[in-house]
């Protein structure tokens, strides 16, 4: 699985959210140009109120900017209509988020193929067996949510937003409900999925063991881009971080 | 926790609305039956007391005569009661049933069931129930006075002159214009033509009698004392009653016709107060568990056990309150709807003032708070059981009794209710067999009900097996998800449908049976008779119909009461043997028509049997008018549609004054033509205008239409149960979606059009109304073969319509389409953002 590593697979241009009016307005996104790069894990990180989940729902076709642009590779999602965004969102993107996953009614392997059946067609049997090996879920494939532990349940979500090989993935905090081996664990098999299938993966989180694992960090602040690390470790991004927070300007 | 409870109640005003719509309904329908009844029963006592003001005393026969109607007293009587010691007035009186004025276009002017009287025109005043309002009263043979609402509707002027049907059709002078005593323009609906006595009394064949002599007391004598002057001077059979009491009893014979409408009415309307007490318990059970979290935390604070499920009970109390009074006052609106209703099936019913009775108010309110408290009441018991821990968990459910316990529970009372079924097939007397069948058919409805969780999924899982799509497997996942949930919601509806397709089986096999005894039975091609007025005309029709070439054999049938032995009162037929004979076979053990001649009777198998009599013994039979008769058993029959007993018609004239036929039968000459002996009789029978032809192809028809009538009134009746049970269905599915917002949320996140999300929503709904509708379906028509095989003769032939079941099937689904509408919508219209961001 080769991927030209330098197309860009999501971009932002000029990215303005603004919620509420008047007194009450909070720009929650205040001028954001980034671009994520194909079969790169990028993380966003920021405070509370940073800006960055909204910045991952609009890049995702969740939420709709007030101005500027985002594109999914070369697809201008401003331009689609909430019919257009939801069928990209089915057949382009895949997402993981920090809980309640999936759907308690299906089995786990009803819950990864659920994208599929929404579209109508039928899985790629192959590439599901290396997703559900490659996360060691095959033995798990008839449970119930109910049954399966919370990193189980992670998993079968990482599954189910790869198994569409989708242009990108979006994770909101994947970790977040998971105690941190077996946050680690999951982290590893994203990290994996980047590196041996190409896969493009974009997550939000503000823990800094979770961003040692991307290739790159963005950091939001006030719904600007503040700051942007490669090859980042934990340790520099707690480092990082710690100085953004006591108010020094960034390198970015 | 007052505040609390309050507070709770308007957090969540929209499922409240709803479920108070439920409560709301049922009371409306119990509120709107008592307003209807107790609005007819006002309006018949006013028509009587009308009719008997100024009257003191009435002189009548003690026991009703030919075809139901009073029989006739001596002429010579007057006299005699005049002569007594305190009588002020007296009038003699005479009437005629199936009198009708034909309008000035030339058609009859009918009623639809309302009767149509000849009365003799009262000359004293004070006993005249009548005041004329235009012209003069009748004075000459040939003038007569009619009732204003029938003048109005006749386009009559004074002065003209009109025909009039009597024993034949006449023409008279219009004189005058009648009001009854109280303004009202007629009576309840009915036509009334006033003839002078001597007239009347010839029209009616009573020369020299009188229905009843109306008497008004000297000042200083008592209606009561007066009657019992009167009573002494009166031979046996004729008594002597005062205004108040002769008016009571009519009215209480109305109130007895009337009152299996009411009952039925009620009934139908606790089977919807039963279905909305489904629907709050569903409705209270699913909120008490999504606030699960909230009572916990309450419990934490430091509330006890019993201030949580007070504060659910206090909800429940306000809800039940509030609904119970909006219903009592809805139930004005049910009452109007339900008097349309009825004239729509051709019954007009006439009114005065709406009565709205402190009763209706008790009942309406205690009913509905109280069906809203117990059927919250497990609820706020499980609410109390919440542990305070947690409030500290993730996940908070409600403690819930276990489905398996429920699911034997339910099964021991289906296995009793079908225990009680079969028991009432030992049972006699129709009391005891309709209590075995009614609580058998309850139980079985709640037992099946409280049985439905368990199945639920195989249903579900059968009935949702076709689809293929994601969104129906999601649907059939999520009716599945929460069986006790989904088999209340189905349970209400079930009752509905069960109670629709109990009637239906019963209806259809009535007319299936009816159809099959008048192939067995009853041979004639023709049969005449008054339509729905069911009132008795002039033998001349049989006279002139059988003259007739193409007319074979005509059949008179006259009905008429009397008393045996025991003093029951009892019913015969008097028929011309000889002709009648030729056209109805009941299947005679002993004897045959020819046998029976004057002074001799015929009478059923059973009834022989129960009044101890055998062929050749002597039957003691009194009648009203000829005292004690013995008539001796001339032939003995199996069974026929009529009734028990016959007699000759020279029989028939010895003991009843009034002569005239209830029914006339006929038979087309050997060789005739079908159509041309029909379209003989309709031209004989065309001085009788209210007298119609039907052969007998047509009869079934009709026979079949009336049941279909009914059928459709009692699926009316029952559209509230459903509808009640599709209010229910909204409630549970709005709710469980506010419950799955976040499902729906990454459902729709990951690419779900809300197009799929609606559908989904959708088929959970029709599987839900599906499983009600086959439950329903699978009692209801159980519980009508019971009926129909227990009721025995003369249903005899036991009808499944299955082109009416598969119907309601379909119409179960479209209640589940029709339900799933606004949850789908709801559904489709989540915010993705906010259902995945809701922590």
């Amino acid at each position: 699985m080769s991927t030209a590593a330098n197309g860009s697979a999501a971009r932002a241009e000029g990215a303005v959210k603004v919620y509420g009016e008047g007194d009450a307005e909070v720009r929650a996104l205040d001028g954001v140009d980034a671009e994520f790069a194909e079969g790169r894990f990028t993380a966003i990180m920021g405070p509370s109120g940073s800006g960055k989940s909204t910045l991952m729902h609009c890049m995702a076709g969740l939420d709709s900017l007030t101005a500027g642009r985002v594109f999914l590779g070369d697809t201008d999602l401003t331009r689609l209509d909430e019919k257009a965004r939801t069928r990209l969102r089915r057949d382009e993107v895949g997402f993981i988020f920090q809980a309640f996953n999936l759907v308690p009614t299906l089995t786990a392997a009803e819950n990864i193929t659920l994208p599929f059946d929404i579209a109508g067609r039928k899985p790629d049997r192959q590439w599901m067996g290396t997703v559900v090996d490659a996360l060691g879920l095959g033995d798990r494939l008839k449970h119930k949510p109910a049954e399966l532990s919370g990193g189980q349940q992670q998993r079968v979500a990482a599954a189910r937003a790869m198994v569409s090989r989708p242009k990108i993935v979006f994770a909101d905090e994947p970790t977040g409900a998971l105690d941190s081996s077996t946050g680690a664990e999951l982290l590893g098999f994203m990290r994996r999925a980047v590196d041996e299938y190409g896969q493009t993966m974009l997550m939000v989180t503000h823990d800094p063991s979770a961003a040692g694992f991307a290739d790159r960090v963005v950091f939001l602040g006030d719904g600007r881009i503040v700051d942007e690390m490669a090859d980042p470790t934990a340790e520099r991004v707690l480092d990082r971080m710690k100085t953004l927070s006591d108010g020094a300007p960034g390198a970015g | 926790m007052l505040r609390v409870a309050l507070k709770g109640i308007l957090a969540s005003r929209a499922r409240l609305v709803l479920t108070a719509f439920s409560v709301i309904l049922g009371i409306a329908f119990v509120s709107g039956s008592f307003i209807l009844s107790d609005t007819i029963s006002k309006t018949f006592d006013e028509v009587f007391e009308n009719a008997f003001a100024g009257t003191d005393v009435v002189v009548s026969s003690e026991d009703d005569g030919a075809n139901g109607q009073p029989e006739p007293i001596p002429a010579t009587l007057l006299p005699a009661v005049e002569a007594v010691d305190g009588v002020g007035a007296a009038a003699g009186g005479a009437s005629l049933l199936g009198v009708v004025p034909i309008k000035a276009d030339g058609e009859p002017l009918t009623t639809t069931g309302a009767p149509q009287f000849g009365f003799s025109w009262t000359e004293d005043e004070q006993l005249n129930p009548f005041d004329i309002t235009e012209g003069a009263p009748p004075e000459t043979e040939g003038q007569v006075a009619i009732d204003a609402a029938t003048f109005t509707e006749a386009g009559y002027a004074v002065g003209d002159r009109i025909t009039v049907v009597a024993d034949a059709a006449r023409q008279f002078e219009l004189v005058g214009v009648v009001e009854f005593g109280g303004g009202e323009e007629n009576l309840a609906g009915a036509t009334a033509v006033l003839f002078t006595l001597p007239e009347m009394q010839r029209l009616a064949g009573l020369e020299g009698q009188f229905d009843s002599i109306n008497l008004a007391a000297d000042d200083g004598v008592s209606a009561g004392e007066l009657s019992q002057r009167v009573a002494a001077v009166l031979p046996p059979g004729v008594q002597a009653q005062t205004g108040q009491d002769a008016q009571q009893e009519q009215a209480n014979e109305i109130t007895d016709q009337i009152r299996p409408v009411t009952y039925g009415l009620l009934g139908f309307a606790f089977v919807s107060v039963l279905v909305s007490a489904f629907i709050i318990f569903n409705t209270f059970s699913i909120t008490v568990s999504q606030r699960a979290r909230q009572m916990a935390l309450l419990r934490a604070v430091g509330a006890s056990g019993r201030q949580v499920r007070r504060s659910v009970l206090i909800e429940a109390l306000v809800l039940g309150l509030v609904a119970s009074a909006i219903g009592l006052f809805a139930g004005l609106l049910v009452a109007s709807g339900l008097k349309a209703l009825f004239g729509l099936f051709g019954a007009d019913i006439p009114s005065t003032t709406t009565q709205f009775l402190p009763r209706t108010w008790i009942v309406a309110m205690v009913l509905g708070t109280g069906i809203t408290l117990i059927a919250s009441y497990l609820p706020a018991r499980r609410a109390s059981r919440v542990p305070p821990v947690a409030a500290m968990r993730d996940e908070v459910v409600a403690p819930a009794g276990s489905p398996r316990a429920r699911a034997i529970g339910g099964g021991i009372a289906a296995i009793a209710a079908i225990g009680l079924i079969a028991l009432s097939f030992a049972l006699d007397g129709a009391g005891p067999i309709l209590a075995a069948l009614g609580v058998g058919a309850l139980l079985l409805l709640l037992g099946v009900g409280a049985m439905a969780a368990a199945l639920i999924a195989p249903m579900a899982r059968a009935i949702g097996a076709p689809l293929r799509g994601v969104s129906g497997r999601l649907g059939r996942e999520n009716a599945m998800r929460n069986p006790r949930r989904s088999a209340i919601t189905a349970a209400a509806l079930m009752i509905g449908l069960a109670l629709v397709s109990a009637s239906t089986v019963a209806t259809q096999s009535l007319s299936a049976s009816f159809s099959t005894i008048l192939d067995e039975q009853f041979p004639a091609d023709y049969i005449v008779t008054t339509g729905d007025q069911e009132a008795p005309f002039s033998p001349e029709a049989a006279a002139a119909i059988a003259r007739q070439p193409r007319v074979g054999a005509v059949g008179q049938l006259r009905e008429g009461d009397w008393r045996d032995a025991g003093g029951a009162q009892r019913s015969l037929n008097g028929v011309n043997a000889d002709e009648f004979g030729q056209l109805h076979d009941p299947e005679f053990t002993q004897g045959g028509w020819n046998d029976l001649v004057a002074g001799t009777v015929m009478v059923s198998e059973g009834q022989a049997g129960s009044q101890g009599v055998g062929l050749g013994d002597e039957l003691v039979m009194t009648f009203a008018r000829a005292g004690e008769q013995r008539l001796r058993v001339a032939a003995i029959f199996d069974e026929s549609i009529f009734g028990d007993y016959f007699v000759s018609l020279d029989e028939y004239e010895r003991n009843y004054a009034v002569q005239q036929d209830i029914v006339v039968f006929a038979d087309a000459a050997p060789g005739a033509g079908a159509d041309a002996a029909q379209a003989e009789i309709a031209r004989a029978i065309r001085p009788f205008p209210n007298l119609e032809v039907q052969n007998q192809r047509e009869f079934k028809d009709e026979i079949q239409s009336q049941s279909n009538q009914v059928l459709g009134l009692i699926f009316v009746l029952l559209a509230f149960a459903i509808l009640i049970a599709i209010f229910g269905i909204v409630n549970t599915l709005a709710l469980s979606v506010f419950e799955r917002t976040r499902e729906i949320g990454l459902l729709r996140a990951i690419g779900m059009a809300p197009r799929q999300t609606r559908r989904m929503v959708m088929w959970e709904s029709v599987i839900v109304a599906l499983i009600g509708g086959i439950l329903g379906l699978v009692v209801g028509t159980f519980l009508g073969v019971m009926l129909v095989e227990r009721a025995g003769s003369p249903l005899e032939t036991l009808s499944i319509p299955i082109p009416i079941l598969v119907a309601l099937l379909v119409l179960a689904a479209l209640a589940g389409v029709l339900a799933g509408v606004f949850p789908a919508w709801r559904a489709s219209r989540i915010n993705v953002l906010r259902a995945i961001a809701q922590e």
